[in-house]
């Protein structure tokens, strides 16, 4: 385990002092490689024992509780084959531009927190690559991005997301001490839990602390502005994976911690969240630039999950799973999108776009398909998780439910917009000079329409696998809230 | 087995070759699609066969996903409902592929129109074969999005983008539905599999029936059926959801003759049917259906009465024959909307069709006011079209007399109010079709020069399927014939199709009509046909351009404009939602959250400057300052000790 | 007692060797005092100078003063080269005098080496703050220092005796076994006079409200006086603190958090905010020393109170080496006597290894995990959770607020395109020691223990 770890980061280091000429074809062989090697760690899993491949150091991080104890649970090994995948698209994408070295190892350096994160059984640990994380995005995002107020939005972002980690310390603080644990693996923190005011604390820090990158309702302005001035590898990846620690940390360090089920906060955050599913969609349906849609459809789309996770039921959980997997494959497939349309046209704004279906039929089918996936059509990956979604929050209750569907409609309705808009109608003057879009474009988008059919056709397979994930998470709230 | 797989993967086949063939097939296009289709027809009738004589069978085919305790897999329910909706779908499919052949002809994009049009059969026999509610719902949304790409075939147009958008996000509404009740049924039954909730509801009717209070409250009934009619609604053009269907003659007319006549808009009256024994359960619902049935059936009517394109016209004309199905199925008279349902797609496709034709001889004018006189230009369509329109006025022993007939002759037995609304609404239905008829065969050619030497009757690929299905909507009735005329024969299909279980489950609603009253019904529905036939046809025939083209005044103004409902949706719904979404992004965005962030770290900033001031520089400011510092902590320790 | 002794007579050689022409030499001098002194600390050489009332070699001693010695070292090592006529040796052997003061306050059992130690401490710091003497800014931090310098000598005089006249002892151990047996009979001005004397070390260690001299100093003084200021300077200051309140008083501990505490928490915030408004970067890290300063009286705190100094020797080393790690930097990049912000602009792009130093160095005062700094915030944090809930809310807030404008600098290091010339790095030497400071920062966060073991194994076991 330590060495799937460890790889990226030698990398890294290594990529930061290759000549620019070189670091392009090595990054990318590499995250190939990786990619593979996480399909090879999937293979390997073996769902019956809770985590595979853990590994325990206890001088690393010493002194502070800390240690470094890794090890991948179901939901955790598909995040990190998800984290490879992101990275790997990343480094696709990155072809068609001209980086310097610095940005691939920014890349892999955050490859290796995010694997981190996904693996770390220490709170301590986790809150370490958490932060880790978060370095070389906002280096990528504000050294190559663009547009005005760049640096009142870096400001902004950096400092957002830094007071929402310090929720996330304080609550492990919180827990450990009033607890008496004196140590924070996630086994031993597991054996007790809060009760009481304490524990309502504990559960506002983390849903303030993830909630800034999930992010939650009214904690997401730094969203749109980081998303609309980042180049486009650095909104895949926020989008792609970031968004994903956020729900993740929800999963492992909070659901499993509930002593008695909080009725009142859980009501308020589900109100919050699924307000937050309409709020984003209703947004996005008059939006003019591309970006922004996406944006504030990952907004809705993100929302709806954390409403999954927390109507704390097991249908919750293996949607929220799901989900999160599917919309970072979407997402991805939606950005790249975007970008190959300003790349090729010179402008990502509806206005002037318009008519691409009859300059590039090929390119519009699949990116047809992709926006399907993510409007969740059935026999697409959408449409399971969100079932599975809609469903748990229908059971948790009717009415929730019914509000929360109305995103089904809206989705629909922002996302046909984009595609009319864009992809038929006459040709713009933009589009009339539309660059030919490059076959590698195309096989990359390809494979994402495969995995769009093939997750949506056999759900099956990822479902069975993280049964047993969202199994345990409901038997320890039943055990606990009984 | 093999034959329902061959049956659902011919069409996928004809799609993916004609989809990766695209531009490079040409013509040949056309040949595979239809072949593919027709495949399914062969397979289809094989299967009915096969359920006559064996009975209703199952076929699974992989497992889409367990949630806990339930188990929903892909699987085929092959029973007399399915192989009936099956044999309608791939048979007047087949026709309506070869009509294409035709008329797509000139069209570039013709591997992609047939590979469209294979991917709806496809979801089509999804739906009806579907063995639970998920496959229903895959097949749903499938016939909903294919709709949506014919519709927006010609995507270079904004506005049929529009239409299909329009029709799509619709659809969508009653999708929604549709979902909230299969979250109900598994709350409920824990289950979605058709048969097995069927069974349930069956008992809870047998132990109602008793006396006994059943296995649920009335109210969950309610809710599930009610959820599933939305969708229902919204997939067969009912009222509020109805706008959509006459915007959707966008596509090209081969597109609104298979979708949206013939099969997808009656999947709502096929879910109901499915489910009948969950309506059953819920006379309330039954009540709604009928009221919403009614309305629509008249205002459809109504709008198409004043309508001059000619498409727009079966389009609502369409709506109402929905209406009625509803209607039907509103008394429990489900055979009977199904009979309807069968005879209604053989003539409106019929009647599409030859509206098609049409349009191609006339070189895509689609105005009935610049038409006129052409009987003699075009026998072939004229002929087909008058029986189209003799079927659907429901002219004595036509197929649409029948299954009328029959309806009506359901609706009498339950209250003869009703049965007058419906009398209603067939009345304006005749006055508007031979309305059309006239405007368009007889009389004499109000078009442009051009337009008449183009004048050309349609290739024979076009004209066979017109004549087929003339022949079908002439002897359609022959399928379900009533009592006093069929004698043993009669009532075929409705023995054939209460086999299936959410039938089997009803008690038989007893005919306490005696046959004079059946003849005077039938007596009255024939004076009907005949007096108002022969008024409008002669109200008609006579009219010059310009005294039709006068400007409309009054209530005829409003039906022209069908009734401004669209405006009013668009300003009551579509406006604010927008207005919504602008709100929140110019002013919450802007004033609440973005503050959050910004505005805290202002506060701090400001405060910063505050306390600057103290750090002056003067060293005489700074002894006074620490004096006061080291009075302040010797105070407070005096607290201390 | 020997290190002291060994600093003491390399100070006079480095200030005699001015009058020798080789400019180098001083340098050269002090290093090799400065190595022979570890030296002496890692063979424990005491020449059986022991004053066992006075002064002893506490192991803590030992840990401290090798860091002290090493932060020394440092700065000796890279400084830049400042006009001609800056009188180094001078310079070098009044740090080292200083340093002096600083070891004797590491070991200190008594008033009088406490009083002796501030003393020996601060005047040369006088003169070094006004070393640039054809610089008036510096020259009125000098004074500005001196003057309010005095000031708290006089409190700290003044406590010391009341506490004599009360308890007639200057032993600390004395005076505490005093108190524990019978603080009843005590008159009132013991207390009064045990608080003057915190409240001059306070003075000394920059806490609010007695921080006022520190921004105008390190602004004034030379960059690299400012750098032994922030680094050996407030060790030293901080060690006498621990000393007055570890061991002693325990009776009495809640009492004196009482006002502590309140203290703890105007420095936490009023740190944080002012540093927002600065431009001038010297000035924004001095309010930041004051922040962190008054975590290092938690960490003080903390460790009396659950006797384990390990908490605050951790912060204060992490501390004073990011410092050291951020002054030596600027003091290399630094126009004129002072550096603001829009010196920085683009530093990343002409010099990504000082750049990277220079970020890892403010990240660590930001306690952002893999640095030094977040362990140790984080230890500390942890600890004052259950000291004061309300410090604890207060200490994040500062931290907070803090980041906004550590961010402001690396801002304008790595996103701004760089305004003036490029001053290219010739000097590998300084280079090297720059890594190594960042390496050993990071170290520090990644296996906190480590570096301390080491030195425990090597100068202590």
């Amino acid at each position: 385990m330590h060495l799937i770890l460890i790889l990226p980061f030698v990398v890294a280091i290594i990529a930061f002092f290759m000549p620019h000429k070189l670091v392009k074809e090595y990054s990318l062989a590499f995250s190939g490689a990786f990619f593979l090697l996480s399909l090879y760690v999937l293979f390997q899993y073996n769902p019956l024992n809770y985590y595979n491949f853990t590994y325990y150091n206890e001088s690393f991080l010493a002194g502070t509780g800390g240690s470094l104890h890794l090890g991948l649970d179901s939901i955790g090994v598909l995040m990190f084959v998800l984290t490879n995948f992101v990275v790997f698209y990343v480094n696709i994408l990155a072809r068609n531009k001209s980086y310097t070295s610095a940005f691939y190892g920014c890349i892999f350096l955050m490859q290796f927190a995010l694997i981190g994160v996904f693996s770390s059984l220490n709170a301590i640990l986790f809150y370490f690559f958490w932060e880790l994380a978060l370095l070389p995005v906002y280096y990528i995002v504000y050294q190559w991005g663009s547009g005005k107020d760049l640096n009142k939005a870096f400001v902004q972002f950096f400092v957002y997301t830094f007071v929402g980690s310090l929720f996330i310390l304080t609550a492990f603080i919180l827990f450990a001490i009033e607890t008496k644990t004196t140590s924070f693996e996630i086994t031993e923190m597991a054996k007790n839990s809060l009760t009481g005011p304490t524990q309502i604390l504990y559960t506002l820090f983390l849903v303030i602390g993830f909630g800034v990158k999930i992010p939650i309702f009214p904690l997401h302005s730094w969203q749109a502005n980081t998303y609309r001035k980042a180049p486009a590898e650095g909104t895949i990846l926020l989008s792609g994976i970031m968004l994903k620690m956020g729900l993740f940390g929800l999963i492992r360090w909070l659901v499993p911690f509930q002593e008695e089920s909080l009725p009142i906060i859980q009501k308020i955050i589900l109100a919050l969240a699924i307000f937050g599913t309409i709020y984003g969609a209703s947004i996005a349906l008059r939006r003019n630039d591309m970006k922004l849609i996406a944006a504030f459809s990952s907004l809705s789309h993100v929302g709806l999950i954390a409403a999954g996770i927390f109507s704390y039921k097991y249908i919750g959980f293996q949607g929220a799973v799901f989900q999160m997997l599917v919309h970072g494959i979407n997402i991805v497939g939606i950005f790249y999108i975007i970008d190959i349309i300003e790349r090729s046209s010179g402008t990502r704004y509806l206005s002037e776009l318009g008519g691409i279906a009859s300059k590039a039929p090929i390119f519009s089918t699949l990116a047809f398909i992709i926006i399907l996936g993510s409007i969740a059509v059935p026999l697409t990956n959408g449409f399971p998780g969100e079932f599975l979604l809609l469903m748990s929050v229908f059971m948790y209750q009717p009415i929730l439910g019914a509000i929360a569907g109305i995103t089904i409609i809206l989705g629909a309705a922002y996302m046909l917009r984009v595609f009319q808009r864009a992809f038929m109608g006459e040709v713009s003057d933009h589009v009339s000079e539309f660059k030919p879009v490059s076959n590698a474009d195309l096989y990359a988008l390809g494979f994402i329409v495969v995995l769009v059919f093939l997750l949506g056709i056999y759900p099956q397979y990822v479902l069975d696998l993280t049964a047993n994930g969202s199994q345990y998470l409901t038997n320890l709230l039943e055990l606990k809230n009984n | 087995m093999i034959l329902a797989k061959i049956l659902i993967l011919s069409p996928i086949i004809g799609f993916l070759i004609n989809l990766i063939g695209g531009k490079r097939l040409g013509k040949v296009s056309g040949i595979i699609g239809t072949a593919a289709v027709f495949i399914s027809f062969i397979c289809a009738l094989l299967m009915y066969r096969k359920v006559l004589s064996t009975g209703a069978y199952d076929v699974p085919l992989l497992t889409w996903m367990h949630i806990s305790t339930i188990h929903i897999g892909f699987n085929l329910w092959v029973d007399e409902l399915s192989t009936w909706m099956m044999l309608i779908i791939t048979g007047i499919g087949t026709l309506i592929h070869l009509y294409s052949i035709g008329y797509m002809s000139h069209d570039k994009g013709i591997g992609r129109f047939f590979a469209y049009l294979n991917l709806f059969i496809f979801s089509m026999l999804m739906l009806v074969l579907g063995g639970n509610f998920i496959m229903l719902f895959i097949g749903w949304e499938g016939v909903g999005l294919c709709s949506y790409l014919l519709i927006g075939f010609w995507f270079k147009n904004v506005e049929y983008g529009h239409a299909s958008r329009k029709a799509f996000i619709m659809n969508r509404i009653g999708d929604l539905g549709l979902l909230l009740g299969i979250f109900l049924c598994i709350q409920t039954f824990g289950t979605i599999n058709f048969n097995e909730i069927n069974s349930i509801a069956a008992e809870d009717l047998a132990l109602k029936a008793s006396g006994q209070l059943g296995l649920f409250q009335p109210y969950i009934y309610t809710a599930i059926t009610l959820c599933l009619f939305i969708g229902a609604m919204g997939k067969s053009a009912q009222i509020p959801l109805y706008t959509w269907l006459p915007d959707a003659m966008a596509g090209p007319t081969p597109v609104s003759a298979l979708i949206h006549a013939a099969t997808m808009v009656t999947a709502g009256i096929y879910l109901v049917v499915r489910n009948a024994a969950l309506f059953e359960l819920a006379p309330f619902t039954l009540d709604f259906i009928l009221v919403i049935g009614m309305a629509t059936s008249i205002l459809g009517a109504l709008i198409g009465l004043f309508q001059n394109d000619i498409k727009k016209v079966l389009a609502y004309s369409t709506v109402s024959q929905l209406g009625l199905m509803f209607v039907a199925l509103g008394v429990g008279a489900y055979t009977s909307a199904m009979f309807h349902l069968t005879t209604h797609a053989f003539f409106k496709a019929l009647l599409f069709l030859g509206a098609g034709s049409v349009i191609h001889s006339m070189s895509g004018e689609q105005n009935i006011l610049s038409m006129g006189g052409l009987k003699n230009k075009i026998k072939l369509t004229h002929f087909t079209f008058a029986i189209g329109t003799l079927a659907i006025i429901g002219a004595p022993f036509m197929s649409g007399f029948f299954s009328k007939d029959e309806i009506l002759e359901k609706l009498y037995n339950h209250s003869p109010i009703i049965w007058g609304f419906a009398l209603t609404s067939a009345a304006i239905t005749i006055i508007y079709m031979v309305r059309v008829y006239t405007l368009t065969f007889s009389g004499n050619f109000r078009g442009t020069k051009e337009q008449e030497d183009h004048l050309h009757e349609s290739p024979s690929s076009m004209t066979l399927p017109l004549i087929i299905l003339a022949i079908l909507s002439i002897l359609g009735g022959v399928l379900n014939l009533p009592n006093l005329i069929g004698g043993l024969s009669s009532q075929k299909m409705g023995l054939w199709l209460s086999k299936i279980n959410s039938l089997k489950a009803i008690p038989a609603h007893v005919n306490h009509l005696s046959h004079s009253m059946e003849i005077m019904l039938m007596l009255i529905a024939t004076a009907l046909v005949i007096v108002l036939g022969s008024f409008s046809y002669f109200k008609y025939k006579k009219q010059r351009l310009t005294e039709l083209s006068e400007p409309r005044r009054g209530f005829s103004l409003w039906g022209e404009h069908k009734f401004y409902v669209d405006e009013f949706y668009h300003n009551i719904f579509v406006k604010p939602l927008e207005s919504l979404g602008d709100f929140f992004f110019y002013y919450i965005e802007h004033y609440f959250i973005q503050p959050i962030t910004f505005g805290s770290s202002r506060i701090a900033y400001s405060a910063g400057q505050l306390l600057r001031i103290i750090q002056n520089g003067n060293i005489e400011y700074y002894l006074v300052y620490i004096a006061i510092g080291a009075v302040l902590v010797l105070s407070l320790s005096m607290f201390v000790f | 007692m020997l290190t002291i002794l060994i600093l003491f007579l390399t100070g006079l050689c480095t200030m005699f060797a001015s009058f020798l022409t080789n400019k180098q030499l001083p340098k050269y001098l002090g290093i090799s005092g400065i190595l022979i002194a570890l030296a002496t600390l890692h063979l424990r050489l005491g020449l059986g100078l022991d004053f066992p009332t006075f002064f002893t070699m506490f192991p803590l001693t030992r840990i401290v003063s090798v860091v002290a010695l090493f932060l020394l070292l440092v700065i000796f090592l890279a400084h830049r080269k400042y006009e001609e006529d800056y009188d180094w040796s001078a310079v070098y052997s009044l740090m080292l005098f200083s340093t002096c003061g600083v070891i004797l306050l590491f070991g200190q059992r008594n008033l009088l080496t406490l009083f002796l130690g501030i003393e020996i401490m601060s005047i040369p710091l006088y003169v070094l703050a006004a070393s640039k003497r054809n610089q008036a800014i510096s020259l009125e931090a000098g004074l500005k220092y001196f003057i309010l310098g005095s000031f708290a000598s006089a409190f700290l005089l003044f406590g010391i005796a009341l506490v004599y006249g009360s308890t007639s002892s200057f032993v600390l151990d004395e005076i505490m076994s005093i108190q524990e047996n019978h603080g009843g009979q005590l008159p009132a001005y013991f207390h009064v006079g045990y608080i003057f004397i915190i409240v001059s070390i306070l003075f000394k260690m920059a806490v609010a409200p007695f921080h006022f001299w520190s921004p105008d100093v390190y602004d004034g003084s030379p960059t690299v006086v400012t750098s032994f200021m922030t680094t050996v300077v407030k060790l030293g200051s901080s060690i006498a603190m621990y000393f007055l309140l570890a061991g002693f008083f325990k009776s009495q501990f809640e009492n004196y958090c009482k006002f502590l505490l309140p203290i703890i928490a105007f420095s936490f915030l009023l740190g944080a905010i002012l540093g927002l408004v600065q431009n001038n970067i010297k000035r924004m890290l001095a309010y930041s020393s004051i922040s962190h300063i008054a975590f290092v009286l938690v960490a003080i705190i903390l460790s009396v109170a659950m006797n384990d100094q390990g908490v605050f020797i951790f912060y204060l080393m992490t501390y004073s080496i990011a410092s050291l790690l951020v002054f030596v930097i600027l003091d290399y990049l630094e126009q004129g006597n002072s550096i603001f912000l829009d010196q920085l602009n683009g530093l990343s792009k002409h010099q990504p290894i000082l750049a990277l130093a220079l970020a890892i160095g403010i990240l660590s005062m930001a306690g952002i995990p893999f640095t030094g700094g977040f362990i140790a915030k984080y230890r500390v944090l942890m600890g004052i959770y259950q000291l004061n809930v309300w410090i604890f809310a207060i200490g994040l807030l500062s931290s907070a607020i803090a980041i906004g404008y550590y961010l402001k600098i690396l801002n304008r290091i790595f996103f701004h395109e760089n305004s003036q010339e490029n001053v290219a790095i010739k000097n590998n030497l300084f280079v090297g020691v720059v890594s190594i400071l960042a390496l050993v920062t990071i170290t520090l966060g990644i296996f906190p223990e480590l570096i301390l073991q080491v030195i425990h194994s090597f100068f202590v076991a």
